[in-house]
């Protein structure tokens, strides 16, 4: 690993993003509270779900699918925005990916910790020992997380269409992930149509520790997860790996 | 010891057809032309011709950003280019900021504060104007900044395109004088440049390309000699 560069590309990347921008970082810490405070009013005040605490459910979904779409988005764009460098010069380019993923982790630390003092606050039985499943859960976020970034970014230096369609792609797939709902409430005879959603079994456990504070036994499930996770990984390492020597020819 | 060694070399380029009244859609220009030459340490290498014959797409092929459709690229040393005035800064940052980046991008050490202040007096920048973003630079205070940097790193290889076209005067003597001592480093240099009588005095060998063709590779004064028939002969195409 060679820090002196992923440092100087994470002071670019933040320059890139904040510098002119009064609030900066706060904006991107705001928007799942701001999600947060619209769905509040739909689904209470107007759809009247039969949730309790709903807000707290409804939190502990949402940081964890910010971070995940929110990467995905911003990765389409990372080579993009960096093509004066990336046709000039050859240096390891998925440094540049790596500095989008650790800022948008940064914030996602940010909300994680409102989170935690959130649901502190608003229930008593809080269990240290499901704190420990907490781990395995931001592990499993990360590795899908950056899977999915390696896949846009790369396609993206090929394709401008990547980039919209990855936007219509995660929009599909946050109604598909139980955010705002339960996995439970899916009817029987359609939850075939969500039973492979990767981003799915995070979201549970962090909801497990956070909301429900029940102890969590689905061990084998997390295991396979990352197995799975890890496979998938290696894979588009090695399909970006093929493709990098293109970069600043198509880029 | 580093060395550059180029075996049947040919690169082509997929055009987009922007012409509606041409209905062909697969487009194809060779830009490189089987290139053949090797060049060993302690040499320096002009590299000219005209408009349009590949000499930039060669530099980047020799710099590892362009993959040649055919051939072998084999490169012993560490190589820092310098393409199109510019050395991979990004426009966002200042020429401070970018010398940092750009050393952690090449591998070197870290540089420290002394370092990038030597850096910066011999670009001859002030220090307000070295401290702006880089998108405000002038071309030559790109040259500048750009021929520094690399200057003070001492790369194996250094690629120069177009140096001289933009530096003024002072500086073109600096350069001059900064490229005689990286030779004496024992290191490659490549300069490609328009200005046949600056790489006449300075290389130690001519290459000249036309149509993406090695036209001639040989001592810069019989190099330098053909390259003027070639464009005589070829003044009347243009007219």
């Amino acid at each position: 690993m060679k820090y002196d560069l992923l440092l100087n590309l994470f002071r670019l990347n933040y320059r890139l993003k904040y510098t002119s921008s009064k609030f900066g970082l706060l904006w991107s810490i705001l928007s799942p509270i701001i999600t947060l405070g619209i769905f509040n009013i739909i689904f209470i005040h107007i759809l009247k779900v039969n949730i309790t605490n709903f807000p707290l459910f409804l939190f502990c979904g949402l940081v964890c699918w910010t971070f995940f779409s929110s990467t995905a988005v911003n990765s389409c764009y990372c080579y993009l925005k960096n093509f004066e460098i990336i046709q000039k010069i050859r240096f390891p380019y998925h440094y540049i990916l790596f500095s989008e993923i650790i800022l948008n982790f940064m914030i996602f630390t940010i909300n994680f910790i409102i989170l935690t003092i959130f649901s502190i606050l608003t229930s008593n039985n809080f269990s240290i020992y499901n704190i420990f499943y907490i781990i395995p859960a931001i592990i499993i976020l990360i590795l899908i997380t950056t899977t999915i970034s390696f896949i846009t970014s790369t396609l993206s230096v090929f394709s401008k269409d990547i980039p919209h369609i990855t936007e219509i792609i995660i929009n599909i797939w946050f109604y598909a992930t139980p955010i705002f709902y339960s996995p439970t409430m899916i009817p029987e005879k359609i939850r075939f149509l969500f039973k492979y959603n990767p981003a799915t079994l995070p979201i549970e456990i962090i909801r497990k520790v956070f909301y429900d504070k029940t102890i969590i036994i689905y061990n084998s499930d997390i295991i396979i997860h990352i197995i799975i996770d890890i496979i998938a990984l290696t894979a588009v390492w090695i399909y970006y790996n093929k493709k990098r020597p293109y970069f600043p020819e198509f880029i | 010891m580093s060395s550059i060694s180029l075996k049947n070399i040919s690169k082509s380029f997929k055009l987009n057809n922007n012409n509606p009244f041409n209905k062909n859609n697969n487009i194809q220009k060779k830009v490189l032309d089987c290139i053949n030459f090797n060049i060993s340490n302690s040499e320096i290498v002009g590299i000219t011709g005209p408009n349009g014959s590949g000499k930039t797409t060669l530099l980047k092929v020799i710099s590892g950003i362009l993959i040649p459709d055919k051939g072998i690229v084999d490169i012993q040393g560490e190589i820092s280019p310098m393409l199109d005035i510019g050395i991979g800064f990004h426009p966002e940052l200042t020429g401070r900021e970018n010398i940092i980046l750009y050393s952690s991008m090449t591998g070197n050490n870290t540089l420290i504060e002394t370092d990038i202040e030597k850096i910066r007096v011999f670009s001859g920048l002030s220090e307000e104007s070295f401290d702006q973003k880089y998108k405000t630079y002038s071309s030559g205070m790109r040259v500048r900044v750009g021929f520094s940097t690399i200057s003070f790193l001492k790369p194996d290889i250094v690629i120069l395109d177009e140096i001289n076209s933009v530096g003024d005067i002072n500086f073109q003597k600096k350069t001059y004088d900064k490229i005689v001592e990286l030779a004496n480093n024992s290191k490659i240099l490549i300069i490609v440049s328009h200005d046949v009588d600056f790489l006449k005095k300075i290389c130690t060998r001519l290459i000249i390309l036309t149509n993406g063709k090695v036209l001639c590779d040989s001592k810069p004064e019989t190099a330098a000699y053909e390259y003027l028939e070639y464009m005589k002969e070829n003044i009347s195409n243009e007219i």
